[in-house]
């Protein structure tokens, strides 16, 4: 079913998720090297919250599906605590975007180019962000459509000679960890990568075809948990558990072992290139939402004069940020699957579960 | 240097902007974009800046302890 | 000029007298006057001699007139209007602001006594250029006609290769001064309506002085003034100007340009040529992928050399590392800097070759590839890589069919050098990423310019990136061939 004039198809929808997913999450592989050969559970684990979170979500858009998102949230909670809720989601969105941001720079910075100052890949990246913003989200939708054949070439090429490094199976034996440090790691990939996808309830009124919204969803969450899989897979078999516990970029460092024959090595620049199109596709969705929500909550006229502000504000804030490397790694480990839980779950619950009863009560009305 | 030309770029960006959006009668527009242009260049003002509060450290202050005791009563190691 | 409306007077001398006021101190401005039996200024020709055929217009009218002058006064008007009508296609005006108009349209005008309109009729007679061969978009399967300056016969040449009614052209004077014609051309049923209309609302509400050229028309309809890609596709051959128009595009004709422009287009067809429909499916691919090749050499060709060999060495093979290092050795700039000489120079040559006399053309070009090739890597102020490398970007620009988009690539080549030298990959993802975005963000018309899912199904969507055999393609399927299949 063709999308309406100002909507993008349920496929578009479902590559801008899974864009926007795989960008990171092959980036440290924290839950990885905590539980070993039991990381696909956590993934797992990440990917059904998720799902259910968001499924919790669209049930609740789907009363009032003439509204946005932001409005059925004023309706269900009430216009002046919706906005104190969609507040938390302001917050959430600034520590994403700046951990994403230093991840990136920190990564350049001890892979690629130590010598250039961190502040300049920020700004790069938050001009870049805000101009991609400001282009709008079509012109965003339509260069992740067409971006995303070369990254999938690149990282099957990529899965495909590191597999050939790889001889036995490096996710047996299986059940080697207690249940609460799987349920942890189930937390922390909820966390990284998974759990961000609740941002994307904020677009659901941008997709045409309602009915496949959540067809979308699943394969976008499933796709990006397959990546995410053989990502580990590989580089626990290729790299081995006790490096990829050491490594600070594990997934890079296997990469970094690929040889094209006895000629061309170390092509994991290329890789990199393409990579940091779909990380940046992270932070543009991240800023475009917060732009979005921003307008709602303060009730802006005209957006567009707030873009260059907001990113320039997500500059200052990323460059104040995660200033240390091992911080951030200690962050992303311990504090964050915590402090994201408001935005993720438990709003979401609420606007379920208080949504359920008034909006019920307004459409019988 | 960076960072004041980036403070001095954005409050006068605030300035003017918020200039045009009074002048055609979008106040809130215009104090909104103030406040948030005067939030950015704080913090990129060298020794306020640095010292401002951020996401990161609220979180760590207030989830930081939760997250400790969590940790260590599922027997997570540090 | 600004003629004012006002009727025509009966009398043909006074009429005469008002249009010689008006023409005064024209050279070209010439009156026969047809004097008869029954006295001067009874009937009386006037015309400019520079566009006119004079020699047709004594031939067939006047001297023919001149036989019925001998008639009696009460048969003399029928006879003059009947040897006007015989001549051609004869326009009767009878507002005095039209008259001037017509004349600079290589008209003659007769004014007749008693009667308050005057009798046109157009006899062109000034050179155009004869119909040549297409000088930019070559081909060799194709056909070998162009556009010239003549409007009608551009006109012609789409009638000759599109003959049915559903071809709309609908013209347009632009320019106050220069009352240039404008046509816009397009199929009804195929077209879609909203862009019709907006393109008829445009063109009618266009003002200027002096139509020139079709790049005003272009700035004109184009949605974005300032990017430097061009959202409207020109082109000098009728043959995809008809494929166009089958393609439910508009297509607009000026007068005294030899370039049509074509609306709503997009990135893809700004990167296959004709040539493209009259080589077989194959090899049609083959060489979109060529270009594919070539357009990603001509823009990232320079920022792709800088970035490896200043930040990435450890990309590069060892061997051809060591030859670039060693090549290097005694070059004072830094590999930024060497490319950017390189590529001026390829820029300031490109653009001399432009305006040189043919009979220098070639010694100057010569001249140019040995001081640049040679002296320059010879006295040490260039490595011989970035020669290579700057002369491989050069030739593959050459292979983008649209020059327009072909001088965009090469204006952006150099701020994605710029960006690779300070930041290496990182600046050439950054780079890329706003190039994309940037295109994504175009219009043509209202019509997305880079859409990688066209809104006209998986056929048109996978036209845009390969040639698909005859049959598969809409409308150009055959029946199964004649035969008995139980002949062995």
């Amino acid at each position: 079913m063709p999308a309406k004039q100002g909507q993008i198809t349920f496929t578009s929808f479902g590559c801008l998720l899974f864009s926007y997913l795989s960008g990171f999450s092959t980036l440290f592989l924290i839950e990885a090297k905590f539980l070993n050969q039991d990381v696909w559970m956590a993934y797992s684990i990440g990917m059904a919250l998720s799902f259910g979170i968001l499924w919790l979500l669209h049930r609740t858009q789907i009363r009032l599906p003439n509204l946005t998102m932001l409005e059925v949230f004023d309706h269900a909670l009430g216009k002046l605590f919706s906005r104190v809720v969609l507040c938390f989601y302001l917050v959430y969105l600034l520590e994403i975007q700046g951990d994403a941001s230093q991840a990136l720079t920190s990564f350049y910075r001890s892979v690629v180019l130590p010598n250039t100052p961190t502040n300049s890949i920020l700004l790069m990246l938050a001009l870049t962000t805000t101009y991609a913003v400001s282009v709008g989200f079509h012109a965003i939708v339509r260069s992740v459509l067409l971006a995303l054949p070369f990254f999938l070439l690149g990282i099957a090429f990529i899965l495909l000679m590191i597999s050939q490094d790889v001889h036995t199976n490096p996710f047996l034996p299986p059940f080697r960890h207690s249940a609460a440090l799987i349920g942890y790691g189930g937390l922390l990939s909820f966390f990284l990568p998974f759990g961000k996808s609740i941002v994307f309830c904020f677009l659901f009124d941008r997709i045409g075809s309602g009915r496949k919204k959540m067809a979308s969803i699943f394969a976008a969450l499933f796709l990006a948990g397959l990546y995410l899989c053989a990502a580990t897979y590989l580089t626990f078999g290729s790299l081995g558990m006790r490096l990829t516990s050491h490594s600070l970029f594990p997934f890079f460092s296997a990469i970094q072992l690929v040889k094209l024959g006895e000629y061309l090595e170390r092509i994991e620049i290329m890789i990199i290139g393409i990579w940091t199109l779909f990380t940046v596709f992270e932070i543009i969705v991240l800023q475009y939402i917060f732009v979005q929500l921003f307008t709602h909550v303060f009730r802006i006229q005209r957006p567009k004069w707030f873009v260059l502000p907001i990113g320039l504000l997500f500059f200052a804030i990323s460059e104040r940020s995660f200033r240390e490397v091992y911080d951030q790694d200690y962050y992303n480990s311990h504090i964050a699957p915590f402090s994201t839980l408001i935005p993720t779950v438990v709003i979401p619950l609420l606007l379920f579960v208080v949504g359920s009863i008034r909006l019920k009560r307004l459409s019988g009305a | 240097m960076l960072h004041a030309g980036i403070a001095v770029l954005v409050l006068t960006y605030g300035t003017i902007v918020g200039v045009i959006s009074m002048r055609r009668k979008r106040g809130r527009d215009a104090l909104w974009l103030v406040l948030l242009c005067c939030l950015t260049s704080l913090y990129e003002l060298p020794h306020i800046g640095a010292n401002m509060l951020t996401v990161e450290k609220a979180h760590k202050l207030v989830y930081g302890p939760i997250a400790r005791t969590v940790m260590s009563k599922l027997g997570i190691g540090d | 000029m600004q003629q004012q409306a006002r009727p025509l007077h009966r009398s043909s001398a006074a009429n005469i007298q008002a249009l010689q006021e008006t023409f005064s101190d024209n050279a070209s401005f010439v009156t026969r006057d047809l004097s008869c039996r029954t006295g001067p200024d009874r009937a009386a020709f006037a015309y400019l001699d520079v566009l006119v055929d004079e020699k047709l217009l004594h031939q067939n009218v006047i001297r023919k007139m001149n036989e019925d002058l001998e008639l009696p006064y009460d048969q003399f008007d029928l006879k003059v209007l009947g040897s006007l009508y015989s001549a051609g296609k004869v326009e009767v005006i009878d507002d005095w602001s039209a008259v001037p108009e017509f004349l600079y349209q290589a008209g003659a005008v007769l004014f007749v006594d008693g009667h308050p309109c005057v009798y046109g009729i157009l006899m062109p007679g000034y050179d155009t250029r004869s119909i040549g061969e297409p000088k930019i978009e070559v081909n060799v399967r194709g056909p070998r006609d162009s556009f010239i300056e003549d409007h009608d016969k551009n006109l012609s040449m789409i009638y000759r290769r599109l003959k049915t009614s559903d071809l709309k052209s609908l013209s347009y004077i632009i320019g106050t001064q220069s009352r240039t014609k404008v046509t816009l051309l397009y199929m009804e049923g195929k077209m879609d309506r909203e862009l019709a209309a907006k393109l008829r609302r445009k063109l009618a509400d266009f003002q200027c002085d002096v139509l020139l050229a079709n790049t005003q028309i272009e700035e004109l309809i184009q949605d974005s003034a300032y990017s430097p890609f061009p959202q409207i596709a020109n082109t000098e051959r009728p043959d995809r100007v008809v494929t166009s128009l089958s393609r439910g595009k508009a297509v607009i004709l000026t007068d005294g340009t030899p370039i049509a422009l074509i609306a709503p287009t997009t990135f893809f067809e700004m990167l296959h040529p004709s040539e493209d429909m009259y080589e077989r499916f194959h090899f049609a691919n083959f060489i979109r992928i060529i270009r594919t090749i070539t357009l990603f050499i001509s823009l990232f060709g320079p920022s792709l050399y800088i970035a490896l060999t200043t930040f990435h060495l450890e990309m590069i093979p060892t061997p051809l590392m060591m030859a670039f290092l060693t090549s290097k050795a005694g070059i004072p700039f830094p590999t930024f800097v060497e490319a950017l000489i390189m590529e001026t120079a390829f820029e300031i040559l490109r653009e001399a070759s432009l305006r040189l006399p043919k009979v220098v053309g070639q010694s100057v070009s010569i001249v140019g590839a040995l001081i640049i090739g040679e002296a320059a890597v010879q006295s040490g102020i260039v490595s011989r890589p970035v020669v290579i490398v700057v002369a491989m970007t050069g030739i593959s620009s050459f292979t983008i069919p649209s020059f327009g988009t072909a001088l965009s690539i090469r204006l952006l080549r150099f701020p994605l050098m710029l960006l690779a030298s300070y930041a290496g990959v990182l600046g050439m993802a950054l780079g890329f990423l706003v190039l994309l975005l940037h295109l994504c963000s175009l219009h043509s018309i209202g019509v997305p310019y880079l859409n990688p899912i066209s809104a006209d199904g998986w056929k048109k969507t996978l036209q845009n990136y390969v040639r698909l055999p005859a049959r598969l393609r809409n409308g150009t399927g055959s029946r199964e061939p004649d035969y008995d299949k139980n002949i062995p």
